[in-house]
């Protein structure tokens, strides 16, 4: 290669010099990835914390609302995602608030963004509501609710997710961490029955990763299956868009046609599973074969189910479920004021003793959406029971779970080691879920 | 062939070369990978981003962006499974597969117009879309998940060819045979690159740049509509509202690795399809070595990109000093 001289003053040059700077340059970024792909792969696990940090020093609302005479006007913040759980929570509380309660209700729905989520709080504080429920769509970015809420000395309750700040009167939780947890039970069970012992590769599709859906049902999951050193996982995925990880998933299962279990973090997992299978061509006695688990019943599920593909599922509480307790919850601080309104850490629920004014009996169509929970050994408030939780989860050690604020998980029934099994296909998304559908 | 033309050749089809090399290292690293399993899923995963890329693609030729084409794609899912599902209307199917269309060619003419007739800056114009559109999908999915069985509505994102090649990759290989074509052949191709490339040179040979620009806006809204009817079917119906979210990404990724270059007029439609063909196959092998999700997910196509962009803008630039006889080889 020879050169001639730029013709213009001030024209770029290139020369082979100049050529293997970019090599030079690819070649130390290649390494740099190289080595961080190492570290990564290198690095010890993150030690897990064994309990909250305790003594966190908090104030409380002043009740200033009295139900006799006062119609509550609560806000209620959702995450608007534009999901199912998400959809129910929000008929779950228009259904409560408005028409079994007879309460006014602001709702905000920020479409998945953290900013908007906090504006609409603060425009609803603005127009003088009386009590917030809220389901925060990040712990850090929305902990300014729970300033907001402190400021304004208005009670604040949660549901879904938690956020750094102690002014959350109390928290109700899901169950996503007993999700995987039996999840990952149920499939060591199968391998067993199966192959005689728990042992093969087990693919595991996961959600967004760092969500605390994600983390929980992950730490459930493999909290199980790391007793069994010869299970291997094959991990894959990071969103909750079924379309987005199927090609993901596809690629994974061709790779690994071995695979004897696949653990599905949401719902239409089961589907791209199926689907991915199919395509490769694998036989239909061969899916049928591998146990597919599940931490969501959509409809999808049920035809699995019904195909005979889908082998367990545990489902989440919604709207119904969480949302009522949020209301009842506000009704009893107004009531009795805090702390006497929430369950002390580590002792048992009981709507008898904590929420009393349940409307069991409420019907939407015919339907009573929360005889479902209807049951005295239902729910544990506090630390006892879900401590488990801190060790796993990067957010957990905040100020909620601190030694004021009650959080209350939500089973989505009452579920034993006899009776985890049970095919729950009564629950509220096929009736209530499908309700809402149509 | 002389030196020099060899070197123009590899420099004019980088992408492929990368495509080449690609496909060798996961195939020593995953021998799998090099199966036709493995090459008709690379080839699926292609064709769902492919017609978004080639829109996209178009834009940018014509000096555009349109960064809505995604959310175009997903409400043309949900439009698709809202006539079947909720609408209670019974619509005969060719009816309801031809809404997405409708839609489409709307928003293309709407955007294309504010963006063509009135000047108004695509960027912005193209974001409040991506804005709006992305409402509608939530607000006809009503934060539902579908489940559209019946086969027809599924054929086009889930059928093979005899057991081969996915129908929504043979359909997306064929437009892309025609936009080459189209953007070889006729003068329309010559029209929207000399928009994209020089507006007011092209205005005086009397091209109507708004007209050009009305014109990609519209057929990239179609093709992104095409890639909503593909994703109705990729899992035998089964849709959420927030499908097609981040495609935008994955066409930007595949058009910059392809060589587009980003201020107009300059880009080659095989080219196009190599770029997509790279990201899948990014994408497929990185799962199929069990990456670890940060680097599969992220660093890898992120690195590999930023490189290739990187390389391929002192190629660029070295080619047309070899052209322009600043350089001899």
């Amino acid at each position: 290669m020879s050169e001639e001289k730029p013709t213009e003053k001030g024209e770029e040059k290139v020369t082979r010099r100049g050529f293997l700077k970019y090599v030079v340059a690819a070649a130390v970024i290649a390494g740099a990835a190289g080595a961080g792909i190492g570290y990564y792969l290198s690095r010890p696990a993150a030690p897990a914390t064994t309990a909250p940090p305790s003594g966190y020093l908090k104030r409380w609302p002043t009740p200033k609302l009295n139900l006799q005479k006062d119609i509550p006007y609560v806000c209620t913040a959702f995450i608007g995602l534009a999901n199912p759980w998400d959809e129910l929570n929000r008929i779950g509380a228009e259904w409560y608030c408005k028409d079994v309660l007879g309460w006014d209700m602001e709702i905000v729905w920020p479409e998945a963004d953290t900013k908007r989520e906090n504006d609409g709080v603060e425009t609803a504080i603005a127009k003088g509501v009386d009590g917030i429920v809220a389901c925060p769509l990040d712990s850090l970015a929305n902990a300014k609710i729970g300033e907001m809420a402190m400021n304004a000395d208005i009670p604040l309750v949660e549901f879904g997710i938690d956020m750094y700040h102690h002014w959350p009167l109390a928290m109700y939780q899901r169950d996503d961490y007993d999700s995987g947890k039996f999840c990952a039970l149920f499939a060591v069970d199968e391998l067993t029955r199966m192959y005689g012992k728990p042992e093969g590769k087990i693919l595991h599709c996961h959600g967004y990763r760092g969500s605390m859906s994600d983390v929980l049902r992950t730490s459930g999951f493999h909290d199980v299956i790391t007793k069994y050193p010869d299970i291997s996982l094959v991990e894959v995925g990071n969103s909750w868009v079924a379309t987005a990880e199927y090609p993901k998933i596809k690629a994974a299962m061709a790779a690994n046609p071995d695979l004897r279990a696949a653990y599905e973090e949401m719902g239409g997992f089961h589907e791209c599973v199926v689907t991915a299978a199919r395509e490769l061509g694998w036989e239909e006695e061969k899916i049928k074969d591998l146990i597919c688990v599940n931490c969501d019943l959509f409809p999808v599920n049920i035809i699995g189910y019904e195909e005979g593909t889908q082998d367990y599922c545990h489902m989440m509480p919604t709207g119904p479920d969480m949302l009522t307790e949020c209301f009842e919850q506000l009704r009893e601080f107004w009531k009795k004021g805090a702390p006497d309104c929430i369950p002390p850490i580590g002792e048992k629920f009981t709507f008898e003793k904590y929420l009393p004014e349940m409307q069991w009996d409420a019907e939407v169509d015919g339907f009573k959406p929360l005889q479902f929970l209807r049951d005295p050994e239902w729910g544990i408030a506090g630390t006892k029971t879900t401590n488990h939780q801190y060790g796993y989860c990067p957010i957990k050690p905040a100020p909620c779970g601190g030694t004021a604020t009650s959080w209350v998980v939500i089973p989505d029934r009452i579920i034993t080691k006899e009776d985890y099994k049970e095919l729950c296909i009564y629950w509220n998304w096929p009736i209530w879920g499908l309700q809402a559908w149509k | 062939m002389n030196k020099e033309k060899i070197i123009l050749f590899c420099i004019d089809n980088l992408v492929w070369l990368l495509v080449i090399a690609t496909f060798i290292i996961f195939s020593l690293l995953c021998p799998i990978y090099a199966t036709l399993s493995s090459i008709y899923a690379i080839l699926q995963i292609a064709a769902f981003v492919g017609p978004i890329a080639l829109g996209l693609m178009l834009c940018v030729l014509a000096g555009d962006f349109d960064l809505s084409l995604a959310q175009i794609a997903g409400l043309g899912a949900v439009l698709v499974c809202w006539f079947v599902e909720l609408s209670g209307l019974n619509l005969p199917y060719y009816v309801v597969l031809s809404m997405p269309f409708i839609a489409a060619l709307l928003i293309g003419l709407f955007q294309g117009t504010l963006i063509g007739r009135f000047g108004l800056n695509p960027f912005l114009i193209t974001l409040a879309g991506w804005i709006i559109w992305r409402s509608l999908k939530l607000y006809f999915s009503g934060g539902h998940y579908f489940s559209v069985t019946r086969p027809e509505y599924i054929f086009l994102g889930h059928a093979r060819i005899y057991g081969t090649i996915h129908v929504s990759a043979a359909i997306f290989l064929a437009i892309t045979i025609l936009m080459w074509f189209i953007l070889t052949h006729t003068k329309i191709g010559t029209w929207i690159c000399a928009v994209g490339s020089a507006p007011d040179t092209a205005k005086r040979l009397g091209v109507n740049p708004g007209k050009i620009k009305l014109l990609v806006h519209t057929v990239a809204a179609l093709l992104a509509a095409l890639t909503g009817i593909f994703y109705v079917g990729q899992l035998r119906g089964f849709v959420q509202p927030n499908v097609a979210d981040w495609d935008i990404f994955k066409a930007f990724i595949a058009i910059a690795v392809a060589g587009v270059d980003i201020r107009g007029g300059r880009g080659r439609v095989p080219n196009v399809l190599g770029g997509v063909v790279f990201y899948a196959m990014i994408l497929h092998g990185a799962q199929m070595l069990n990456i670890p999700w940060p680097f599969s997910e992220y660093i890898l196509p992120g690195g590999l990109t930023l490189l290739a962009v990187a390389l391929l803008h002192r190629l660029d630039i070295f080619r047309d000093m070899i052209i322009a006889r600043k350089i001899r080889i």
